[in-house]
This record gives C-alpha cells, structure tokens and sequence, in this order.
C-alpha cells in the first residue's frame, strides 16, 4: 500500500477579536490507499479544522494555515492554486459533513445536485449524467432511486439525506472521503445504517476514508487506524486493535474509560474531570496535564515529544518519556501540598 | 406606501427549515425495503407557494386589479373608443357620457381612451424599472454580502449614502442629469431601487451563505460564481419576489409622481401622473380629469401592494403553518 495522503506539522490558527487560537498545532499523520483513519477528540479539539484544512474550507480569515504540509499524491494541497484545488474538491477528495438536513440546497431535486457533481467532474452529460446519478442513489440503499431523483430534499428523511449526500461524495470516485461526524445529526438506527452502508462501500470502492467523530464505538467499527486528539494536537495515534487494547495517553485512557460497558456493572460512568482549554489561554507545557490525574512537574512546563513504539503505536505524553527525578515529581501532590 | 422593510423576509434566516415544511417526509424504512406510498411526486416549494396565494383573499383581489389593468393595457387599441391623442376643441372639458365614458379634457381628448394607454406607460414603467433595479441590485448586493470585508464595507457605504436620499428625490436627481421622457424615468426609478435590492439582498446572502450546502458545494469543486449563483441566490429568491411587487408599485407611483412634477412623459403622451397634473387646473369644474386618473393610479398600487403582502404570506413557511 503506498501513502494517499501525507500530512506533515499542520499549524491552523484562527486569528479571532480574542487573539490567535491554534485550532491545529504541529499535526502530523498519513492517511494509504483503502485505509480507513478515524480521528477522536472532544468537540472543540481540532478535528474538524484538520479535515477542513485538508480541502482548504476553511475561511479565511479568519483561519489561516501558518504551516506544514498536506501532500495529496505528492502534491502540496497548502500551495495549490485556487483552480486546480477546485479540480481535486468533490474528484479526488469528497467529504460528507455533519448535518445532512441543511447539506443539500432545498431549492433543487436530489437529482440535479448530483448530476451538478458528476456534470463538474465527469465528462458525462444529459442522459448519461442522470444514469449515473440513479446508479450512484441505487449503490447507497435508495429504493426506487429512479423516481426519488426528481423529489425536492425536504421531502427526505435524515437518512436518506445522508444516504444521498455519501451518494454525491461517491458519485465522483474519490480517492479519498473525508466524513465529518456523518452520524452524529442522525438517531442510533439510522446510524448503524449508514454505518453500514460506508464501511460496505469502503469494500467495494476501495476509497481511503478520514473519518471523524467524537463517538469512540463508532472509531472501533469503523477504522483501521485511529489518531486521538486533544487541543490542536494529536496526543496519541496507533491501529485501532492496539489503542483499544493498550491505550497508553492518560486522554485516551479517560475516553476509553467513559465509555458505557455491557461487561462491567457501574453505578455512574467514569468522566475525565475539567473541560477543555480556553483556546485562547492554553496552560503551559502539555495543555492536558491540569485535568490529567497522572500530572508531573514537566508537564506543566513542556510539551512531550512523541514516542513510537510497536505498529507505529505513538503517543505524547511524558508518562513514557525518559526523565530526571525531578522532572517526574507528581503535580497533584505538590499542588495539594502548597495548599495546605 | 413606501414599503421597504418587508417584515418576515429581509435579513433572517431564510425560512425553509425542514420542521416548518409541511410536504410530506419520505419516511422510507431503507432498512426493510419498504417505503412510503407515493405522493406528489417532485412536488416544488412553489407549488405549495401558488396554492397558498389564491387562499388569500387579499392576494386575489389584487390579481385581479392587477390583471384588469394589464387586460386594458395589452388590448388598449380594441378597447378604446377614441385616439388618445387626437384633440377636439369642440368637446373641451366634457362630463362623463355615453359618447366619452370619463369624459374629455382640456384638448378634447377621450380620457377613457388615454386612460387605458396610460396604463400601459405606467405597466412599463413599473416592470422596467424594477428588471433595473434587480439586474443592478442584486449583483451588488450578492457579491458584497458573499466576499463580505472591504469591498463589502466601501460597497455598503455607498449604498448608506443613497438610501439616505428619499427615493423619489434621487429619481428627481437621475432625470435631472439624464433628462426629462418616459425611457429616463423608467432609468431613474430603476437606479433608486437599486440600493433597496442591493441591501436586502445582502442580508439574505449572509444568512444563506452560512448553510452547510454551500460548504458542502465548496467541497464538491465549484466555484464562486457557481455557488453564489446556482445556489446562493435562488435561495434569496423569496424576499427578492417580494420586493418586486412592492417596487413596482412604489416606482409607478414615483413616475407617475414624475410625470406630475412634469419630469416624466410629455405631452401628448397618456401618462397618468402628466393627466393629472394638466388637470388641475380645472379641478372646480372638471373634477373628473383629476379623479379617474387619481383613483387609477390608486388602485393599481393598491394592486401591487396586496399581492405583495399575499407573496411574502405565501413565500414565508412560518406563516402558512398548515
């Protein structure tokens, strides 16, 4: 398999009345062919401004992409020209977006918004366009596809928006699909639909999938590969067997930790305590250590380095950096100690 | 009758948010095959729009002021019993009778005759302008509120300054420069309804271009024009309809304001605002050269005005509520 997508030290910061907010530090991962990415974080982490920074939806201002690379098949999509990064949106790259009740244009039939998709990027047009667009419907579970095509989309459910938005993605073979919460809007039956439906489609066309979500169940069924991020930065990244398994960044501890379980009787659920950052008064050194119950004296002055271990298993945090002594004096006990 | 602000539409949010929108949902149930018994099939918002519309009555009632003048306009040369422009001076000044149904004026000329020509200038006049007003406006008003910053800023600022100027004023000001005839009042009224098209448009296109579906048409490869145009602006169409209608009466009452002031169309040309204005003079004894033309001028505003009111009711699914 060779690397699709190369993303090397993505700096995104959104420049804001406040100050400067770097929604995405130093962002580094790839995405092979067929390969299916899931990226995790708590709303607000920079999920979403990586996947917009990929195609560049990011307006701007006030986001500006201040560093770093996104090499798609080679070439860098931060320095492509507004022309031929439009070339690539919707062709190479497709991406689905969170809300499917307002990701289609209300005033025009499901049909003529894909057939606008499959006119732009393939060389198809009249009757043929409009075949494509029935068998691209027909692919993702429509029924009597050939009829629904001439319906207005407030005359669809949420499903089947979303069902004809993965169309519209689809419609144009891309290499790589890029899903944005795609089922977050959407109640858990008709998630496990579409679930279903893409990991289904991931088989057949073999497209690579950045999928991203703060749902952590559906990063287990979904990915091959899971990036966990936390305030702009990805904090730990691994197959998905491995994170599940050995999760070794205290964040993604917590994650795991909150989830509900079938296996384990619990009063109430284990929650990681604090909230994120303010974005704009991010803490000194690791921005996780004053809600992390493993805090030492570094993490509050340094960020740690990455440290990668078997199956390109990396992680950030300081509890698996080598360090002095004193370096690794615990902060909650000096922090409860100065108190007293 | 200055009816600018349109309450409902203007700068909210456009309403075609899904729970307000009583077609009927395609419950399929994709999971076991089946799906909901067809209906309607490729039923548009505007379907619903019309069927709205001749639900109210007002609405109606103006279609039809509406259609019996533009009828009269558009058969004029059938209707008329006299030529509009022919004087007689021995039939000066005559009462309404068989022979002249409202009358004639000063010059002896039928005034049932130049009644329904007039019609015609002031239908022309109306339509014009506001196809002026739209093809200049909206433009304007799209591209500054969807690139927004500086040019949007300097682009507002400008408008700020002609909406300052009551309009029939800057129509005063355009005729001014461009000269008096019926062709520059039709330029003038167009160009001071420009900034009104050009503000309101803006609003809709900031509240439209923050839907997902234009980041979504982003994302799928097109462009600028594409998305302000393709997608953006039909989504603005509601408010723009709307505020046609009422410009075309507001623009046939400033022509007509024109023509009285002597700005407009000259003589012998039938224009309703110049009829009035030439009799005034004889108001005391003729009273019927000032009336019919005042009270047609009346009820095709009055025209206008309804079936605006009824569209923006009907484009608005907040208010249909059923």
């Amino acid at each position: 398999m060779s690397e699709l997508l190369q993303v090397r030290n993505l700096e995104m910061s959104y420049y804001t009345e406040g100050g400067r907010v770097r929604a995405v530090d130093g962002v580094s991962f790839d995405v092979e062919q067929g390969e299916v990415v899931g990226i995790v974080g708590e709303s607000g982490c920079g999920k979403t401004a990586v996947s917009l920074s990929i195609l560049r939806l990011l307006p701007s201002p006030p986001a500006k992409i201040e560093g770093g690379e996104i090499l798609f098949e080679g070439q860098d999509l931060v320095k492509l020209s507004g022309e031929r990064l439009r070339r690539i949106r919707g062709d190479d790259i497709a991406m689905i977006f969170q809300e499917p009740m307002t990701s289609l244009n209300p005033v025009y039939t499901i049909g003529n918004q894909l057939i606008e998709a499959i006119r732009l990027h393939q060389q198809l047009e009249g009757k043929a366009a409009r075949n494509r667009a029935i068998e691209m419907l027909k692919l993702v579970g429509i029924p009597r596809a050939d009829e629904v095509i001439d319906e207005y989309p407030h005359r669809f459910s949420g499903g089947m928006r979303q069902r004809a938005m993965i169309a519209m993605a689809l419609s144009c073979d891309p290499k790589l699909l890029i899903a944005d919460e795609p089922t977050t809007a959407l109640d858990v039956t008709i998630q496990a639909q579409i679930l279903e439906l893409m990991r289904e489609l991931k088989e057949r066309l073999h497209t690579a999938i950045i999928f991203i979500t703060h749902d952590l169940s559906v990063i287990a069924e979904m990915s091959d590969r899971v990036l966990v991020m936390y305030a702009g930065k990805i904090v730990e990244q691994g197959s998905v067997v491995d994170l599940f398994h050995d999760p070794q960044h205290p964040y993604t501890q917590g994650l795991i930790g909150s989830r509900p379980s079938m296996d384990v009787e619990r009063e109430r659920l284990e929650f990681i305590p604090g909230s994120v950052p303010n974005p704009l008064h991010m803490p000194g050194g690791c921005p996780f250590h004053p809600r992390c119950s493993h805090a030492m004296e570094i993490c509050r002055r340094e960020m740690p380095g990455e440290k990668q271990g078997e199956n390109e298993h990396g992680v950030r945090c300081w509890l698996h950096l080598d360090k002095s002594d004193d370096q690794a004096r615990p902060l909650r006990a000096a922090v409860g100690a100065a108190e007293e | 009758m200055e009816t600018n602000e349109i309450p409902g539409t203007g700068t909210q949010s456009r309403g075609y948010e899904e729970a307000e929108i009583p077609a009927v949902d395609l419950e399929d149930d994709v999971s076991t095959g089946t799906v909901a018994p067809r209906r309607r099939r490729g039923v548009s918002e505007w379907h619903q729009v019309g069927k709205h519309l001749l639900r109210n009555r007002g609405a109606v009632i103006g279609l039809l002021i509406i259609g019996i003048f533009v009828i009269g306009a558009v058969f004029a040369p059938v209707l008329t019993t006299h030529n509009p422009i022919q004087n007689n001076l021995t039939m000066r000044l005559q009462s309404p009778s068989t022979t002249h149904w409202l009358g004639t004026d000063a010059l002896g000329r039928d005034l049932y005759s130049r009644m329904l020509y007039g019609s015609r200038i002031s239908l022309n006049i109306g339509l014009i302008s506001v196809v002026i007003g739209v093809a200049v406006g909206v433009p304007i008003g799209a591209i500054s509120g969807f690139y927004g910053g500086k040019l949007d800023i300097f682009t507002q600022r400008i408008i700020d300054i002609m909406i300052a100027f009551p309009g029939i004023l800057l129509a005063i000001i355009v005729v001014t420069v461009l000269g008096v005839g019926v062709q520059n009042v039709m330029i003038a009224t167009g160009i001071a309804s420009v900034p009104i098209y050009a503000r309101l448009v803006r609003g809709s296109v900031l509240a439209a271009k923050e839907q997902s579906y234009v980041e979504a048409a982003r994302a799928a490869g097109l462009g600028d024009a594409s998305i302000v145009f393709r997608h953006i602006l039909p989504n603005c169409l509601a408010p723009i309809i709307v505020q046609s209608t009422f410009q075309i009466a507001t623009s046939i009452l400033w022509a007509a304001g024109l023509g009285f002031l002597g700005l407009g169309a000259q003589a012998p040309m039938p224009e309703w605002g110049a009829i009035l204005s030439d009799g005034r003079a004889y108001i005391r004894t003729a009273h019927h050269l000032t009336t019919y033309p005042g009270l047609a001028i009346l009820f095709m505003v009055l025209g206008f005005n309804l079936l605006g009111d009824g569209l923006r009711d009907a484009l608005d699914p907040r208010s249909r509520g059923n």
